[in-house]
C-alpha cells in the first residue's frame, strides 16, 4: 500500500511524465517557459488545476457513461478552471495579477485531459489526488527546467521578475551570469523552445536507456549466475 | 429504437452540463461585486501611476467624461489642482494587439506632453508581449515627455520610427505606438472640451 503514492511519484516525475514521456500539453509547455519564474507560476497554476479536476472526476466516476465521459471531463476541466479563475481574481487578486495570463492556457492542456480518462476515472479518490499531484509537480518540473535553460541562454539571467510571484523581498533574487552576455532571442523565441525541448527529450532519454541497460545486465548476470 | 440508446447519453451529459454551469454560475454570482472592488482599485491605482503625485488633488475616477472621436468611445480622467484643470488621463484601445485589444491609459498634460502611458490590460503572450507592462520592463517608458510632432514618422524602429520595439513582440510593440498617437492626435482635437 505505501509504495501506490511513491510508485504514482516516480511515474509523474520520471518514468511517465506527462511532458517529457507522454508528450502532453507542449501548447502552453512551449509558449510560457521564457524564464524559470514563468514557467514555476504556469507550474502551479496547472498542479492546482490537475490535482482538483482529478479528485472531481475521481468522486463522479461512478455515474459517468463510457460513450460521452470526453465531453463530460472536459465540461469539468472548464468548469473547474473558470472558477478557480474567478475566485482567484475576487480574493487573490495580487496572484491574479501575475496569473491571471496564465489560467486560460490551463484549459488547453490535454494532460490534465490524460490524467482523468486514464487514472482519476477508474481509481478511488486518495489515488487520484496523488496522481494529480505526481503530474502537476512532473509538469512543473519540466516547465521550471526548460524555463531556466531558456532564460539563461536567451537573457543571460535566471529567476528575474521572481517578486512577481513571491513578493517584494525576492526582487534580488535575480542572478546575472555576465554582464557582457545579452542573450541568444532564438532561445526565449518559438524555435529555441522546440530545439531545448527536443535536447531535454534526448537527455532524458538517454539517462532512461542507460538505466535500462544497467537493470538489463544485471539480470543476466543474474541469470548467469 | 434509436431515441430509446441515445436519450440516457443526453441525459447524463445535460446533467453534468446543468450541474458544472450551475456551479461556475454560482462562483460568478458570489465572486462579482469582489471583482467589480478589485477592479475599481486596479484602476485607481493605475490611474494615479500615469500622472505624478503631486500635481493633482481631486479623485480621478469621480471625474471623468466620455467624448467620442473616430469612432472610438475614450475617457476622459480630469486631474485637478484646487479645481483647476491641469493634466488628463485618457483609455485608450490598440485593438491591433496580437492576441487581443490592449488596453491603455495616457496620462497627458494640458499643455500636450505625455506624463506616461500605463497599460490596464492585455493578453499579450507571456515572456514576448507582457513586456509591454510596466513592472516588467521599462519599455512603455519610453513615452514619457514625448508630444504630437517630436517624433516623425511616430513609429517603432522596424518601421521606420525612432521607438524601440519589443524583441519577439513587434505586433505589440507597434500596436501600442500607434494608439498611443492617435490618443495623442485626439486630445489635440478635443482640447477646447476639457473644462
Amino acid at each position: 500500500m505505501s509504495s501506490k503514492p511513491l510508485s504514482a511519484l516516480t511515474a509523474g516525475l520520471w518514468r511517465d511524465n506527462p511532458a517529457l514521456v507522454q508528450l502532453l500539453g507542449l501548447c502552453p509547455l512551449l509558449a510560457v517557459s521564457t524564464s524559470a519564474i514563468n514557467g514555476l507560476t504556469l507550474g502551479i497554476a496547472t498542479l492546482v488545476t490537475v490535482v482538483l479536476s482529478n479528485v472531481l472526476t475521481s468522486s463522479v466516476r461512478h455515474w459517468l457513461i463510457a460513450e460521452v465521459r470526453i465531453p463530460i471531463f472536459v465540461l469539468l476541466i472548464a468548469g473547474c478552471v473558470t472558477c478557480i479563475d474567478l475566485i482567484m481574481n475576487a480574493w487573490w487578486h495580487d496572484l491574479y495579477l501575475t496569473l491571471g495570463i496564465f489560467i486560460p492556457l490551463i484549459i488547453t492542456n490535454c494532460a490534465i485531459l490524460a490524467r482523468a480518462e486514464s487514472f482519476a476515472s477508474r481509481n478511488g479518490i486518495i489515488a487520484s489526488l496523488a496522481d494529480g499531484i505526481a503530474n502537476g509537480l512532473g509538469f512543473a518540473l519540466v516547465l521550471t527546467v526548460l524555463g531556466s535553460i531558456r532564460e539563461v541562454l536567451g537573457q543571460g539571467t535566471l529567476l528575474s521578475g521572481a517578486d512577481l510571484l513571491f513578493g517584494a523581498q525576492a526582487a534580488h533574487w535575480q542572478l546575472t551570469l555576465s554582464e557582457h552576455f545579452t542573450g541568444l532571442l532564438v532561445a526565449l523565441l518559438p524555435p529555441g523552445a522546440f530545439i531545448l525541448f527536443g535536447l531535454m527529450l534526448a537527455v532524458r532519454n538517454l539517462l532512461a536507456n542507460a538505466a535500462t541497460q544497467r537493470h538489463s545486465a544485471e539480470y543476466s548476470a543474474q541469470e548467469a549466475a | 429504437m434509436r431515441t430509446s440508446i441515445l436519450s440516457p447519453h443526453a441525459r447524463r451529459l445535460a446533467l453534468f452540463a446543468l450541474l458544472i454551469s450551475s456551479a461556475v454560475s454560482l462562483t460568478s454570482y458570489a465572486t462579482r461585486d469582489k471583482i467589480a472592488h478589485n477592479k475599481r482599485q486596479d484602476l485607481q491605482r493605475q490611474l494615479s501611476a500615469v500622472l505624478p503625485a503631486d500635481s493633482f488633488d481631486n479623485t480621478l475616477f469621480e471625474d471623468s467624461i466620455t467624448l467620442t472621436g473616430d469612432n472610438e468611445q475614450r475617457k476622459v480622467y480630469i486631474a485637478r489642482h484646487n479645481g483647476v484643470p491641469g493634466a488628463v488621463v485618457i483609455t485608450a484601445t490598440a485593438p491591433d494587439g496580437y492576441v487581443d485589444s490592449i488596453e491603455l491609459l495616457v496620462g497627458i498634460t494640458l499643455d500636450g506632453n505625455i506624463t506616461s502611458v500605463r497599460v490596464a490590460s492585455h493578453r499579450e503572450t507571456p515572456g514576448l508581449g507582457d513586456k509591454i507592462e510596466h513592472r516588467r520592463s521599462d519599455w512603455i517608458s519610453q513615452f514619457e515627455d514625448t508630444r504630437l510632432l517630436s517624433q516623425t514618422p511616430w513609429a517603432v524602429q522596424k518601421n521606420g520610427g525612432d521607438f524601440d520595439q519589443l524583441t519577439g513582440a513587434t505586433i505589440t510593440s507597434s500596436a501600442v505606438t500607434r494608439a498611443v498617437y492617435r490618443t495623442l492626435e485626439f486630445f489635440h482635437n478635443n482640447k477646447h472640451l476639457i473644462k
